[in-house]
């Protein structure tokens, strides 16, 4: 599910993909890099897996690193200001599984809610997270219908500078 | 003295002491008193095998040149700096209130204020010798009390020299020539002189000795390197007995010049040994040399000297201590070990009664008073520890010397220790590295570390590098024998010191585990299991699922490493032909396979 929704919006122009577990093997995060590329972009998304209901924990550190106060928040804190974060997520549960009747009790917007505020207090806007659910059980066809609006939705925001 | 005679002395003085001294320090009483019972068994009035020690003072007053070389060694300019306010402040005082002291204790009972101005200021003097010993010996040299002892004892190792040139105008009669060969110079021309040499001494270490060091290095010959730190001293102390100035400063001024070199350690751990059995022989011809007939004599006169030197010296140095607010132990402890009259004593006394100043009499009453007073301070320190000590704190903890010693030793400054220097330099590590090559050290210390040359895996080397006060132990030599011998030493002497070694490759390992090393580095495998990374990587594997084989199989590799090394020492094999590696290595191939597969599991976004 990971490579497909890559290989979806890669090769977009406008685009800059950063592989975290890549890049940083090791969790030392380059954070002065990792900086320099947040305010060189307008629109930052978190594409990966829903894991224990959070992010992987690469992207907890880079969190924990890169959006320091000062730089994204808190005194003089506002070179994210303005900017906007798209969740990007993909999920192992079917989609009724998130909300009150579920085994998972809450909705996908509700357990979003960390990311939502992290882009509240750096003055980002949260854009609709994209929830793509049951992402191991998919054939090649269902994995291309469901990652055709993630492109879809990116697309029009590059193009017509809108929300996605 | 013919060569037969000399034979009988030198036998004499080292099986008196071989006795002595063993035996004194199992009582509790340092190696100066051995020294001076030894000397006192031999000498006139013992078993008479050596009536005249003039001679053999004349010789072994060396030792006290050599202790201040090696003294000097361990102050560099800048710590001799930082030192100023007390060597010129407690030291002065300490010297004009004992004399003061002396001098009005002495007018009272009797005495002309000439010869007891002299008496005064030679019973001010205490005994570099036996101070610096006593210090070094209970390791509290780098304490408050020991640092404030060493200030005065050098501001009085610089005092002798104006007051050598002051006496004559004491005496009652002309001088008839003093030090002979010092005679040709008025005191302005020595002063002159002294300021000449000290700028000779620091231009010759650097165009002179430094290159001289370098090329004797280059030769790889122990013997030439111990021929030529002896010559610098020798050749210095000569210089300044020719223009009569004290050989004592001159190698001191010598080992603080050399002390910012980088073969320091290399001239401390040579000299040592010679200043060792030196000093024990002066402090042995001290004790053959006390007139114990007068004693016998005036027993009264002499110990009541005695006294009076211990508490007017006693008294004046507690005032000082409570000037320079320095803490009750601290107070005592530092009144204690200065309290005894010193050697400089006998030389003010002699040159005194050269100038009139004092009586040939005179002169034998103090000289005794003043060796007698070197035999109490052993006692009175044992006094010490028992009353003052039990009141107070335990000893000071290692803290308090560590911006004297680097908590980090690195030994051996090829390719591996470099990096590891480098980090912990980074991060403002000190550290003392020790290095056999005077190219690489000479290109090192241009970027700015410390380094030292010498031959790491002599314990002796490691001792005079600090290896008593460091943390850590790096060792990065070469020489893969040398390594697991350095570090059998030091786990042997210095089982604190955590030892952190580079291994060649699994036997090496093997050999340093059996000396109880456990923190070991084999040199090749990160970068081998970098190599196996990457090429998981080029293979199409993600970047974190190659590097996460590559740590699995790190520990996996350690854990067998670990397990083998059990099964090694139950059977009591010693692997060492390279046949055997090969084979331990066919072992290794056959336990792989159970566990790589596992690091290349499909991750999330596989």
């Amino acid at each position: 599910m990971g490579r497909a929704l890559r290989d979806a919006v890669k090769p977009l122009p406008g685009v800059t993909f950063r592989d975290l577990y890549a890049e940083y093997p090791d969790f030392l995060i380059d954070v002065q890099k990792e900086q320099e590329l947040l305010e060189a972009h307008h629109l930052i998304i978190f594409q990966h897996p829903f894991y224990w209901y959070s992010c992987p924990p690469l992207l907890k550190q880079w969190l924990d690193d890169v959006l320091v106060h000062g730089w994204a928040y808190g005194d003089n804190g506002t070179r994210l200001a303005g900017k906007v974060l798209w969740s990007v997520v993909s999920t192992g549960g079917p989609r009724e599984a998130y909300g009150p009747q579920g085994y998972n009790r809450f909705s996908m917007r509700t357990l979003l809610s960390p990311f939502d505020q992290t882009a509240h207090l750096c003055g980002m806007h949260f854009a609709e997270p994209l929830v793509l659910h049951g992402a191991g059980r998919m054939d090649d066809l269902t994995l291309a219908v469901e990652v055709d609006p993630y492109r879809t939705r990116l697309l029009r925001c590059l193009d017509e500078g809108v929300l996605p | 003295m013919n060569s037969h005679g000399i034979l009988a002395y030198t036998a004499a003085f080292l099986a008196a002491a071989v006795v002595s001294v063993p035996f004194a320090k199992r009582l509790g009483l340092g190696s100066v008193l051995g020294y001076l019972i030894a000397g006192a068994a031999i000498g006139p009035y013992g078993f008479r095998i050596v009536t005249d020690s003039a001679d053999i003072l004349k010789v072994s007053e060396f030792g006290v040149v050599m202790l201040l070389f090696v003294i000097g060694l361990e102050l560099n300019p800048k710590r001799l700096w930082d030192m100023r306010a007390k060597i010129l402040g407690l030291g002065p005082l300490q010297v004009v209130l004992s004399a003061l002291a002396v001098l009005a204790l002495l007018v009272t009972w009797g005495w002309e204020w000439r010869p007891a101005t002299v008496a005064g200021v030679g019973f001010a003097m205490s005994s570099t010798a036996i101070v610096l010993q006593i210090l070094a010996e209970r390791g509290v040299s780098g304490t408050p009390a020991g640092k404030d002892a060493f200030s005065v004892l050098l501001f009085q190792d610089l005092a002798v020299i104006p007051l050598l040139a002051l006496l004559p105008l004491l005496g009652t009669t002309v001088a008839t020539g003093g030090e002979a060969s010092g005679a040709a110079f008025s005191p302005a021309m020595k002063a002159l002189l002294a300021v000449g040499v000290v700028v000779a001494l620091v231009v010759a270490s650097r165009t002179v000795v430094r290159p001289l060091f370098r090329l004797i290095a280059q030769t790889r010959m122990r013997e030439m390197f111990t021929a030529t730190s002896l010559l610098i001293v020798v050749g210095i102390a000569l210089l300044m007995e020719v223009i009569g100035l004290s050989m004592a400063l001159g190698t001191f001024l010598a080992g603080v010049v050399l002390a910012d070199s980088e073969y320091r350690h290399e001239l401390e751990s040579n000299i040592d040994p010679f200043k060792g059995l030196l000093l024990g022989l002066f402090f042995t011809s001290v004790g053959s040399s006390m007139d114990f007939s007068l004693l016998a004599q005036k027993p009264w006169l002499v110990l009541g000297g005695v006294v009076l030197l211990l508490v007017a010296k006693g008294g004046a140095l507690l005032l000082c201590a409570r000037v320079f607010k320095m803490k009750r132990e601290d107070a005592s402890l530092f009144s204690v070990v200065l309290s005894q009259g010193g050697e400089f004593a006998f030389v003010l006394f002699s040159a005194a009664i050269l100038a009139g100043a004092l009586t040939r009499a005179q002169g034998a009453e103090l000289t005794l008073i003043v060796a007698l007073s070197m035999t109490t301070t052993p006692f009175l320190l044992m006094f010490h520890d028992r009353v003052v000590c039990r009141a107070s704190a335990p000893k000071p903890d290692a803290d308090t010397i560590d911006d004297e010693h680097s908590p980090v030793i690195v030994a051996g400054l090829g390719r591996v220790g470099q990096i590891a220097v480098r980090l912990l330099h980074a991060h403002k590590v000190s550290t003392t590295v020790i290095d056999f090559s005077p190219e690489l050290l000479d290109r090192v210390r241009s970027f700015g570390f410390k380094a030292y040359y010498g031959d790491a895996s002599q314990l002796a080397l490691l001792e005079s590098a600090g290896i008593a006060h460091a943390k850590v132990l790096i060792l990065a030599i070469d020489d893969r024998q040398a390594a697991v011998r350095a570090a059998q030493e030091v786990r042997k002497h210095y089982p604190n010191v955590k030892v952190i070694a580079r291994a060649f490759d699994l036997i090496h390992v093997y050999d340093l585990r059996d000396v109880g090393v456990t923190d070991i580095e084999r040199e090749t495998f990160d970068s081998a299991v970098g190599l196996g990374e990457r090429a998981l990587v080029a293979l199409g594997h993600h970047p974190y699922q190659a590097r996460r084989a590559g740590r699995l199989y790190k520990r996996y590799d350690l854990a067998l490493v670990e397990r083998l090394y059990k099964i090694r020492v139950m059977n009591q094999e010693y692997i060492s032909t390279s046949a055997e590696a090969r084979a331990e290595m066919t072992r290794l191939f056959e336990n792989d396979e159970v566990a790589l597969s596992t690091g290349l599991e499909k991750g999330w976004d596989g």
